[in-house]
Formats: structure tokens, C-alpha cells, sequence
């Protein structure tokens, strides 16, 4: 990726836009009525529905500092301010601790199996209380959490340090920026400071993530299907979260891309690369999922074969294909659809859209094609959860309650970004000298 | 890539410097060249007395039926990954730092994949029918069976060679040219046909430009793919230990971290024995250890969720195979292989390491020998405790096997060898180009 001079930025404090901020701010309302009422009336659908977004929304902010971790470790240049637009997904972080603490709390006898015993699977799994037993997962999984939390802080705080020097804002914004620029050593010092903190921080937040949210992938999707395993669950789960971070921070940098202070900032070869790590990332993802089905359809063991009986039916599961009457066997089962048209928001739209030059670097284009992949992300974190939990309801996701929490969770992290990226502001732009 | 402007005064030490491996053929160099000989001739001599005796001298009794063959077929293969992925996909990434490199570890996919192929058919014993594996029409009305895991080695493989050997044959062909024009008699006839009438015009270089970049694009997949369907040779099945779906991305992590460890382990002697330290530096060895340490990890990663999942997933057979990896009659080979592919190479935290050449040698020839002992872990661990106590097993590899092992080693050292004295190791054009831009940024060009 191009090379270019070293990219130096200055945060520049905003207030929060209003018309987006009330937006967010009514779906974040609604989301939470929402719940309550769901709550009141089918607490499981409701507890099903957080967890989903709270798994969908969590990956996706980590990723989003993987991405930024990512540039550190190979010394990227050609971001420039996609990096801090990447980085403010990762306000979400402790968000995402929050919520696992309050899912963990509130919710973990309607959502795994193996601890409200109502598919009887403890009695049928005596070997795995050892593993799945609600003491270890609320240490491992939500230490794990927590661990991210402090590192993401510490990332953050490194990285944004430099660019906060001599911002002026009121209030709460005001007083973080004043603390995360306490004992200032000077420019140069402080830049190269920063620069080693971030090459030190950045292989081990990406190490983290992949063991931490690996075993989160285990823990809290692969066990509400207590029988099931995959070895390559968590890192394909993991890297979802990665993918839909990278669809995140394009679709955020062409809505910004006349953002004042960043004109002329997103440039053609800057969305043109950002589109090629969607192209390459999606087939990497496609590959995952392929590596994970042919070798579970091949040795048809049925402790393997049931991950993807529940998602895709028994019809992807035999010996042989044949394509009279493939509409009415194959989509007339359970989850068909809805695991397909995932498949298609996921990888075949971007794959087959984002193939030659000028789509990447069109920005109406290339925004659509990465808010297809988002939902189709979300679409597919749906896939992971409920079919493991009501295999015969293909449209439990759907409910006003789910569809509300969801909307809810999508206004919150909004918000979130809006304020960390322009009223904190983590959102710099190049400086003007 | 930009067309490269006219020769300029300064540029001719490049010439010199890279071509001096070619001009300073010693005593030394005969010497290695000839126990390279020396060993190919006795593999081919024990393979030749395995044909008339049969595969049991290769040790093929019950319950091991793929042993020592398959596991050096598999590290020759997981070699043969560096060269397209520096080639390839670093080209698109565009890391300047592989120039230095891609020629010697392109000739190195080209030569380990030539040698990987070869014990596939010794491995099935009767060779000269190995043509029974290509699906074509024929009389004995003879198909292949597409399910067959061993197929699709057949399509990857061959595909792998045509491309590896295509790319390489396209990079070479600017140096080619100047060989063609400093060389003399037969060898000016035989440069000058394989320079494709080469002039170094615009029209050219574009052509050229545009060849690599869609090769690259068409590698890159293959890079995925090749030991994707190598590791489906195993996780197909359901013998425990091999019945892993996390096998494909792991064999690959597997594969490009031994090929960078093999690039590493030739050419640190190379670059010393030539004078070539001005061509690769600190800078080229710091990317590459980095590299190094994050396929390790990955390889870590999979080493460590393969142990959980066994635990995890309650299944007795998976639980005893990994139990008997780390404790039983092979726990040598597991500990060799965590050691050698884990622990050892996180040396490279540490900078001062990440450019002490010995060290790096030193790390880099224990990530090989561990490697190797990871296919040995996989396969031998898994054949000889399979699902019924009763008929478990043990295996040790047979003077055959040895020698044939040892024997790819030499064929691929006298064809890197024979390849040194032949052709630049390192791409002469692409160093000019990177010191023309060196020059460029100094003089505060830019780009």
C-alpha cells in the first residue's frame, strides 16, 4: 500500500451532530423499552436478543482496535485518518464488558443450555461441568473482557496522546483530554513515545483478542449447543469480528470523507485499499467457513454434523447433490434461508461487487457493499445463536422485541463512537502545518 | 512498478555484487555439490531396491502404512509456501523488504515442490502408474476418484508447480537478458532463448508489470489452497488426532512459517559466503523474524486449541491420541515440536535478536527440525494408537526411509546449488528499481 510521508494529526473537539445524536439517541430509547418489555413478557427471547447484539457489536469494536493494531504492527502508512476512525469503534469496549457483566448476571439461565438444564443436556454431559460450569465462564470469559478493557484504554491513550496536545473542550470531554495530557515531556518526545508503547502494546492486544475472544466464541456460542465442537470455531468467529470492523471503518470513512478538516483526507487509493481488504478479508472468511464444513460433511460424525444440520439443513449434509425439487428440500427446512442470505451478504455480494477497481473506489458503491456485509454479520451472529437454541423457529430473530433490542444496541454504539470521535474528539485531522 | 530509467554509473556494483555468486565457484562449492550427488544417487539407488522388494523396506507394516514418506512429502510441501507468499502476496501488500529475497525463495518452491512430488510416488509404491491418477479418457474405461483426498493433492499440486514454476520463469526473465548480453558461446545461445528477446522497452516492462501482478493474483489463492487439500489428507478422515477442521488454516500458518525459516536457514549462509550483507540487511531480517513470530503464534494457537478441544469435545479416542502425543512412546516429538516451533522463537521479541544473524540461523534451523516433527507428531502419534488398543503399534523409520529422506535434502541443496551457479539469487532488476527509489527519497523526491 502506497507509501507516504508520516502522518501528523490534531484532534479538533466538535459538539455531537444533532440530527444523528437525537437518531441514535431514540433507537437507543426504543431498544431499551424494547427490552423492559420483553423482559416482562419473554424474557428469553429478550435475553436471546441481547446476547446476540452484545456478542455482533462487541467482536466489532475489538476489531475495529485490531485493525488499528494491525497498522502498528506492519507499519502501515497509507491510512492516515482511517486509523482513528477504526479506533473509535473501540469506545464500545468497555461497553461490551458492561454488557457481558449484565447478560452474565441477568440473563445466562435463558441463554445457555448447560446452565438452566433445560434441554437436560447436564445430565447427559457429566464430563463437561468441569469446563461449562457458571464459575469458571463468569472468570475466564468476563476476565477476558476486562483484560481487553484496560489494554484498549492503554492503546487508546497511547495512540491519541500526541494528537490531543492542545485541544480545548468543556465539560467531561475537557477534563479527559486534560488528563490524557498530563505531564507533557514535549513534541517530539511525546511522539516517539507514543510510537513505542504502541509497537509494544499492539502484538499483545492482537494476541489477546485472538485467544480471549476464541475462547468467548467457545464458551458462549459453541456450548449452546452443549455437543457440538470445531476447533476452528473461535478463530473464525474472531475473525468475523475483525471483518465486520474493517466493513465498519469503510462505510464510517466514506460518510466522512467530507467531514471539515478531512476533505480530500479519503482519497480514491485509500478507499480503493480499504475495498481490497474487504475483497481479500471476505474470501479469507469464505475459506474459514468452507474449512470448518467440508471437513464436518466428509467425516459425517453426527456430534459435528449437528452445527450445521440446525443452519443449513440435512440436504448440505448428504453424499450426494442433485438439483430436482432443490428449492422445496433445501429451503423448506429450519434456518435455511436466513443462514444463506447471510452467506450471500457476507461473502457473495462483496466478493463478486468488489472484484474489479473503479467499485472500490466508488464511494456510494463501496459504502453500500460494506453496509451489506455489516448486516450480513449481524445476520450471521444470529445464525450462530438462536438455531442452537430453537432449531425449528426460523424467524425467532425477528420479533419486534428482537428487532428492537437490536436497534437499540445500534443507536448506543452510535452514540458511543460519535462521542468519542468528535465530541472527545479521538477523530484528529491532519495539522494544518 | 515503473519502468526502470537507462543504467546509471552507480548501479553497476549491483551487477557485480549479485553476479559474483555465480562467477566465484569454489572447491567448497563442488564439494557440497557433490555429497548433494552423492545423496540423491543413494535415494535413488535404496528407491530403485524398494521397487524390486517391495514397500516394506520403507517399513510399511500394520499399523503404519504412512510414515516417514508422507511426513517429508508434507515438509517439502509446507517449504515450498515461502516463495509464493513473499512472490505473491507480499508483492500486493507492497513490502519493499522481500526484493531482496523473492528470487532465492521463488527457486525454492519451484525445487521443494519438485521434491515433495516425487515421494508421492514412492510413497504408493508402484510409480511408473502413477498416471493412473489423471483424469482422462481412456480405454481401460480408468476414473479417478474425486472424493479422494489424494485426487485433489494431484490437482493442487500440479497447479501449484505450473504456477510457481511460471512465476518464476516471468521474474527472471529481466536478468535473464542481462546474462544473455555479459555471457559468451553456448551459454549466451541458451540465455539468449530463454530471455524471450527481452530489451527492457517501455512496452515491455509494461507487459511484464502487468504479468506479475496477475500472477500474483492468481497465486495468492494457490498459497490457501495447496496445503488446505495437503492437510484434508488427514482431517477427512476420522483417525484421531487428524479429524480437525481447524487443520486447513493451520497446516498453511504451518507451512509459510517453515518456508521462511528455510529461506532463512540458506541464505544466511549465502549472503555470508558472497558478500551479499550490503543486499540483505537488518532491515530484511527484522521483517522476516517478525514474520516468523507471528506464524508461530498462529501455529501455537492451533498447537493449543487442538489439546483443549480433544478435552473439551469428551470424545475418549480424541482425549487419549493427544494425552499419548505429549506423554506416550512419541512424547519426544511433541516435545521437539513445541519446543523448536514455540518457545524458541520468541527470542524475536527482543530486537537485539531480530538482527543477530547467528541467532536467527540458529532459531531458524530449529523452526525446520521442529517442522518436521510436527508431521511426524501428527502422523505416527495418530496411525499407531488409533480407536482399538489392540492392534496399536510403533514405528521407527527404516534405513530405507532415512535414506531416502536425506536424499531429498540432497536433490533439493544440488538444485538450489546448480541454480546459484546458473542464475542470480538475487532479482537484479528489482534491487536497481528499489535503489533508484532510495535515491528518489534521499534527493526528497518522493514518489
Amino acid at each position: 500500500m502506497s507509501a507516504a510521508a508520516a502522518y501528523v494529526d490534531q484532534a479538533s473537539p466538535r459538539s455531537l451532530p444533532k440530527a444523528p445524536a437525537v437518531v441514535l439517541g431514540t433507537l437507543a430509547g426504543l431498544g431499551l423499552i424494547a427490552f423492559i418489555v420483553g423482559l416482562a413478557n419473554d424474557p428469553a427471547t429478550a435475553w436471546r436478543a441481547f446476547h446476540v447484539n452484545y456478542l455482533y457489536f462487541g467482536a466489532l469494536s475489538q476489531g475495529g482496535l485490531i485493525i488499528a493494531c494491525a497498522f502498528v504492527i506492519v507499519g502501515a502508512q497509507w491510512p492516515g485518518p482511517i486509523r482513528r476512525i477504526a479506533e473509535a469503534l473501540a469506545a464500545f469496549v468497555p461497553v461490551t464488558f458492561v454488557m457481558g457483566l449484565i447478560g452474565w448476571f441477568g440473563g445466562a439461565s435463558y441463554i445457555y443450555p448447560w446452565r438452566a438444564d433445560f434441554h437436560g443436556v447436564v445430565e447427559a454431559l457429566p464430563w463437561k461441568a468441569a469446563w461449562l460450569n457458571p464459575a469458571r465462564l463468569a472468570i475466564v470469559d468476563l476476565g477476558v473482557l476486562a483484560l481487553l478493557t484496560v489494554l484498549t484504554f492503554l492503546f487508546l491513550r497511547a495512540s491519541l496522546r500526541p494528537a490531543l496536545r492542545g485541544a480545548t473542550a468543556t465539560g467531561f470531554a475537557g477534563r479527559m483530554i486534560e488528563s490524557w495530557t498530563a505531564d507533557w515531556k514535549g513534541d517530539a518526545e511525546e511522539a516517539a513515545e507514543s510510537a513505542r508503547k504502541l509497537k509494544n502494546l499492539a502484538p499483545l492486544i492482537a494476541l489477546v483478542y485472538a485467544f480471549g475472544w476464541s475462547i468467548i466464541a467457545f464458551d458462549q456460542i459453541m456450548s449452546l449447543e452443549p455437543t457440538w465442537f470445531s476447533n476452528l470455531f473461535g478463530a473464525y468467529f474472531a475473525w468475523g469480528g475483525f471483518l465486520s470492523a474493517i466493513s465498519a471503518t469503510t462505510l464510517l470513512a466514506v460518510l466522512h470523507r467530507n467531514y471539515p478538516g478531512l476533505e480530500g483526507q479519503i482519497t480514491t487509493d485509500r478507499m480503493h485499499d480499504l475495498g481490497k481488504l474487504i475483497f481479500a478479508f471476505s474470501i479469507f472468511w469464505m475459506y474459514l467457513f468452507f474449512s470448518q464444513y467440508i471437513v464436518i460433511w466428509y467425516g459425517n460424525l453426527p456430534e459435528e454434523t449437528q452445527f450445521f444440520r440446525d443452519r443449513l439443513g440435512t440436504e448440505f449434509l448428504q453424499a450426494t447433490w442433485y438439483w430436482e425439487g432443490w428449492s422445496e428440500r433445501i429451503l423448506g427446512e429450519p434456518w435455511v434461508r436466513v443462514t444463506l442470505f447471510a452467506w450471500v451478504c457476507v461473502w457473495v455480494i462483496p466478493f463478486w461487487c468488489l472484484l474489479g477497481q473503479r467499485p472500490k473506489k466508488t464511494p456510494w458503491f463501496l459504502a453500500t457493499i460494506a453496509s451489506i456485509s455489516l448486516f450480513g454479520f449481524w445476520l450471521e451472529r444470529n445464525v450462530l445463536v438462536w438455531p442452537s437454541l430453537v432449531p425449528e423457529d426460523t424467524w425467532a430473530f425477528l420479533g419486534s422485541v428482537q428487532v428492537g433490542v437490536a436497534l437499540g444496541f445500534f443507536g448506543l454504539f452510535g452514540l458511543v463512537w460519535l462521542a468519542f470521535a468528535r465530541v472527545f474528539p479521538s477523530l484528529a485531522v491532519p495539522r494544518a502545518d | 512498478m515503473q519502468p526502470p530509467p537507462p543504467p546509471a554509473p552507480g548501479e553497476s556494483p549491483i551487477n557485480r555484487d549479485i553476479m559474483s555468486v555465480m562467477d566465484g565457484v569454489s572447491p567448497g562449492y563442488f564439494m557440497l555439490l557433490g555429497a548433494c550427488v552423492l545423496s540423491v544417487v543413494a535415494a535413488g539407488a535404496t528407491w530403485v531396491y524398494q521397487v524390486y522388494e517391495g514397500l516394506g523396506i520403507g517399513g510399511y507394516t500394520h499399523p503404519i502404512f504412512w510414515g516417514a514418506y508422507i511426513v517429508t512429502f508434507v515438509f517439502w510441501v509446507g517449504i515450498a509456501h515461502a516463495g509464493t507468499l513473499i512472490s505473491a502476496i507480499l508483492y500486493l501488500f507492497r513490502a519493499k523488504w522481500r526484493n531482496a529475497i523473492n528470487r532465492s525463495a521463488e527457486a525454492m518452491t519451484v525445487f521443494a515442490v519438485l521434491t515433495a512430488a516425487q515421494f508421492l510416488g514412492i510413497h504408493v509404491g508402484r510409480m511408473w502408474k502413477s498416471y493412473f491418477i489423471l483424469p482422462y479418457p481412456n480405454q481401460r474405461g480408468l476414473w479417478v476418484n474425486f472424493r479422494s483426498p489424494l485426487e485433489w493433492d494431484t490437482f493442487a499440486i500440479s497447479t501449484y508447480a505450473t504456477i510457481s514454476i511460471v512465476f518464476f520463469f516471468i521474474g527472471l526473465i529481466p536478468d535473464l537478458a542481462i546474462l544473455r548480453d555479459r555471457s559468451r558461446g553456448l551459454k549466451k545461445l541458451v540465455y539468449t532463448a530463454l530471455a524471450l528477446g527481452w530489451q527492457g522497452t517501455s512496452t515491455q516492462w509494461k507487459s511484464h508489470t502487468r504479468s506479475v501482478l496477475h500472477l500474483s493474483g492468481l497465486a495468492t489463492p494457490l498459497v490457501l489452497s495447496v496445503h488446505s487439500v495437503v492437510s484434508w489428507d488427514f482431517a477427512m478422515s476420522i483417525v484421531p488426532g487428524w479429524h480437525a477442521t481447524i487443520f486447513a488454516p493451520y497446516f498453511v500458518a504451518g507451512a509459510i512459517f517453515s518456508g521462511f525459516a528455510m529461506v532463512l536457514t540458506v541464505m544466511i549462509p549465502v549472503r555470508r559466503i558472497y558478500g551479499l550483507e550490503e543486499y540483505i540487511n537488518d532491515y530484511h531480517f527484522e521483517n522476516m523474524t517478525r514474520f516468523l513470530l507471528l506464524t508461530s503464534w498462529i501455529v501455537g494457537y492451533a498447537y493449543g486449541i487442538e489439546y483443549f478441544i480433544a478435552w473439551y469435545s469428551g470424545v475418549e479416542a480424541e482425549q487419549t491420541a493427544f494425552w499419548l502425543r505429549a506423554f506416550g512412546p512419541y512424547w519426544f516429538s511433541t516435545w521437539t515440536m513445541i519446543i523448536c516451533n514455540v518457545v524458541i522463537p520468541q527470542i524475536f521479541w527482543f530486537k537485539k535478536f531480530r538482527t543477530h544473524v547467528p541467532t536467527i540461523f540458529v532459531v531458524s534451523t530449529f523452526i525446520n527440525i521442529g517442522m518436521w516433527f510436527e508431521r511426524y507428531v501428527i502422523i505416527i502419534t495418530s496411525l499407531t494408537r488409533e480407536y482399538d488398543p489392540a492392534v496399536w503399534g510403533t514405528y521407527t523409520p527404516t534405513w530405507a526411509e532415512l535414506t531416502i529422506f536425506a536424499g531429498s535434502f540432497g536433490f533439493f541443496g544440488m538444485l538450489f546449488l546448480m541454480f546459484m551457479k546458473f542464475f542470480p539469487v538475487i532479482a537484479i532488476t528489482e534491487m536497481k528499481e528499489l535503489a533508484i527509489h532510495d535515491r528518489a527519497h534521499a534527493a526528497g523526491g518522493g514518489h
